[in-house]
């Protein structure tokens, strides 16, 4: 609450009106409000504000580093399936029994454990990939906007 | 008193070795100037863009910066951190108000309701009377008045503190507040002229 006695009288009724509606607007961050703010900078503070550079994020980690392990991963998945599947292929194809095609029986098997794995991918991955972006483009926004200079500004920030 | 004890804050003594601590990598004292200034940060920029989603992204940024500094010496305690945090605030809600404005069409009185209902969702129940009303009598401020309740209310800043960010003298300071308040109260009441009638106001804080 104000301090009245710095508050003329005329305009005391106003002043607790705009107190009480800052208080319900510092209520109305959304829950682990102050958990994300500390979690997104307390890295700058554990490096010694050595994170500054302009493609780091917190603890150190950078944007390319996450997409390029991710990348690496899917591509290794999927020349790893391309391998069994074409083996499987070959080893079938190569069977003297004319009742033997892909479309039938253990050739059937191996393209619904393609499928499966497939499904187990995206169950896996998809789903927290909307999180690692957001955080990671948070990242490298407060990384911009720390090296920035923020010539627009009228006042300096510096005391 | 200092003006942020009145709401059970932390003294200036406690501010100043949580500053110290953090400078040399505590997390537990760095947890505690968030605690103690994010959500008047957010409430700040929250009230001028009307985003959550902006607010929030413009507090990280704020802690960031004063991570970095801290870190790296730039910020010399004197005393004055909460003056400087807020104005390292103010720029970035300026910045931010100037780009969306490139870009967003203006408020409508729709997105005030909406606002009213996301704060209502939190809020305990005192004070809301009017609040959405008031709400949009801001927003028809001009930037420097609508910066005026929002370092005094949201951030909840002295007088003494908002003259040394303003870098103007406090006298000023008090009689713009002061203008500021009488220009709400005229819109509020229908006459929005009663705001024109104390420009002498910065002559009796003088």
């Amino acid at each position: 609450m104000s301090r009245q006695e710095d508050i003329p009288n005329d305009v005391q009724a106003i002043d607790r009106s705009l107190e009480a509606m800052a208080q319900i607007d510092r209520e109305a961050v959304s829950p682990g409000f102050e958990d994300r703010i500390s979690l997104l900078t307390a890295g700058r503070i554990a490096h010694g504000g050595a994170a500054g550079t302009r493609d780091a994020g917190p603890f150190g980690l950078r944007m390319n580093d996450h997409r390029t392990v991710r990348r690496r991963a899917s591509w290794s998945m999927a020349a790893a399936l391309a391998l069994f599947a074409g083996a499987g292929m070959l080893w079938f194809g190569s069977r003297p029994s004319p009742s033997l095609t892909p479309d039938d029986g253990a050739g059937m098997q191996l393209v619904a454990l393609a499928d499966d794995l497939d499904r187990w991918l995206e169950m896996t991955i998809d789903p927290y990939q909307q999180e690692f972006d957001l955080l990671f483009a948070q990242a490298a926004m407060i990384g911009d906007n720390v090296d920035s200079d923020w010539i627009g500004n009228d006042f300096s920030e510096d005391l | 008193m200092k003006r942020h004890d009145d709401h059970g804050q932390a003294d200036d003594a406690k501010v100043a070795q949580w500053l110290s601590l953090a400078a040399s990598g505590d997390q537990q004292a760095w947890r505690g100037l968030v605690d103690q200034y994010a959500r008047r940060i957010f409430a700040m920029a929250w009230s001028r863009l009307r985003s959550a989603e902006s607010a929030e992204e413009i507090t990280q940024s704020v802690f960031a910066t004063v991570a970095v500094k801290l870190c790296n010496g730039a910020y010399t305690e004197q005393g004055r951190f909460e003056s400087w945090l807020f104005r390292v605030a103010m720029n970035r809600v300026r910045d931010e108000v100037r780009r969306s404005s490139r870009q967003a069409a203006p408020a409508g009185p729709e997105l005030f309701e909406r606002m009213e209902g996301r704060a209502r969702e939190n809020e305990s129940g005192a004070g809301s009377t009017g609040t959405a009303e008031l709400r949009r009598a801001i927003a028809r401020l001009g930037d420097s008045e609508q910066e005026m309740i929002h370092l005094r209310h949201h951030a909840g800043l002295s007088f003494k503190q908002i003259a040394d960010l303003l870098e103007e003298p406090l006298g000023t300071v008090l009689a713009r507040h002061h203008r500021t308040l009488r220009k709400l109260k005229g819109m509020l009441e229908g006459t929005e002229e009663s705001a024109e009638t104390d420009a002498s106001d910065e002559g009796r804080y003088a």
